[in-house]
């Protein structure tokens, strides 16, 4: 059975969800749907940071590349 | 079955868009705001678009400015952030403006003609609109259009403020601050603020605004603090102010907002999740 390593990425995770957070917030704010306010911006960016952080570390894996490489076994030694 | 749903949906979407816009419609205005106006100037403010507020035939010129008034403004990040920021209460939906001030405000756009107004008559009552609701409430705020054109009338009679101070604020978005000795004994100001000529393009946004007018101040800046710290007499307001214009989604912020949670998103969804892959 070949066997499989888990990469996380919460860095990755921080960064996107940092944009989001920015985006979603300064979206909400832009349609009226919130008050215009640069706390409640911090708040927005900083939870889904945090939510970023989260999701990279421990969303649902995604499943490996390709087919596995099988170990094949080294050639007979030559018999004289 | 999914005919019927659809059809519902669609009358549903149907009355909610035709509904309050008729309810407004049949809203008659009780307050005539032409009697705020000089008779001289009336000519110039013909109710175009029949919706019982003024309209504006030509720009009037900006308001007297005083001697102490900032004509700078913040020249750093940090200032203008410190300036824009306040003791700002997000959950205080109302709206207030105590003392003697008393004035109009008309909010027009690009074309002059106007979006919102409200009055205030000095004495107790709250902000009004002209159809007797209370104005600059979280729900019920000024709406000023970030292309157009404000144009105020303002006064303190019966009193006369000399060595006054004041502050308007903005979250977020500006602060101005000004006052005059007042040597001449004025007690009234008209005038106009050109948004479209002020900002640097146009946005949208619901906003909290705040300020402060003090008699007998002097030359230092007013200072945010509680209505009842400033010495008497004064006029103090707080409300809600609501910048509108184009389609938000096609003003710079909008734009910016929608690349920003695309980007966010899909970064996310198919760069952040945590990854398996073969051991060597």
């Amino acid at each position: 059975m070949p066997e499989t390593i888990l990469k996380r990425h919460p860095i990755r995770g921080a960064i996107w969800g940092l944009l989001f957070g920015a985006g979603l917030g300064l979206l909400l704010m832009v349609l009226s749907i919130v008050p215009l306010s640069i706390p409640t911006l911090i708040i927005y960016t900083a939870a889904a940071t945090v939510v970023g952080i989260l999701w990279g570390l421990f969303a649902p894996a995604k499943r490996p590349k390709g087919a596995a490489r099988v170990a094949t076994p080294p050639p007979p030694a030559p018999t004289s | 079955m999914r005919r019927w749903r659809n059809l519902l949906l669609v009358m549903g979407l149907l009355a909610l868009i035709v509904f309050p816009s008729a309810a407004l419609a049949q809203e008659e205005p009780k307050v005539d705001l032409m009697q705020f106006i000089p008779e001289q100037f009336r000519a110039d403010f013909a109710d175009r678009n029949g919706d019982g507020i003024p309209d504006l035939g030509k720009i009037p010129p900006e308001g007297v400015a005083g001697i102490w008034d900032d004509k700078v403004g913040e020249v750093t990040d940090e200032g203008f952030l410190a300036a824009v920021s306040g003791d700002f209460n997000p959950g205080d939906e109302g709206s207030a403006l105590t003392g003697a001030c008393k004035g109009v405000v008309i909010s027009y756009d690009a074309d002059g003609l106007s979006v919102d107004a409200m009055f205030d008559t000095g004495g107790p009552d709250p902000l009004m609109d002209i159809y007797g609701n209370q104005k600059m409430t979280k729900s019920n705020p000024l709406e000023v259009d970030t292309r157009g054109v404000l144009v105020y009338y303002g006064s303190s009679q019966p009193e006369t403020f000399h060595d006054h101070r004041w502050f308007i604020k903005a979250e977020g978005v500006f602060k101005d601050d000004g006052g005059d000795p007042n040597p001449n004994d004025k007690n009234r100001n008209a005038g106009s603020v050109d948004f479209g000529n002020l900002l640097p393009f146009p946005f949208t946004a619901l906003i909290q605004t705040e300020g402060a007018w003090v008699d007998n101040w002097g030359a230092t800046e007013l200072p945010e603090m509680a209505d009842a710290d400033y010495p008497t007499p004064n006029c103090v307001g707080h409300g809600w102010v609501k910048f509108v214009g184009p389609s938000p989604l096609l003003t710079p912020p909008g734009i910016l907002a929608l690349a920003l949670v695309a980007a966010g998103f899909t970064g996310v969804l198919f760069n952040a999740r945590p990854a398996l892959s073969w051991k060597e």
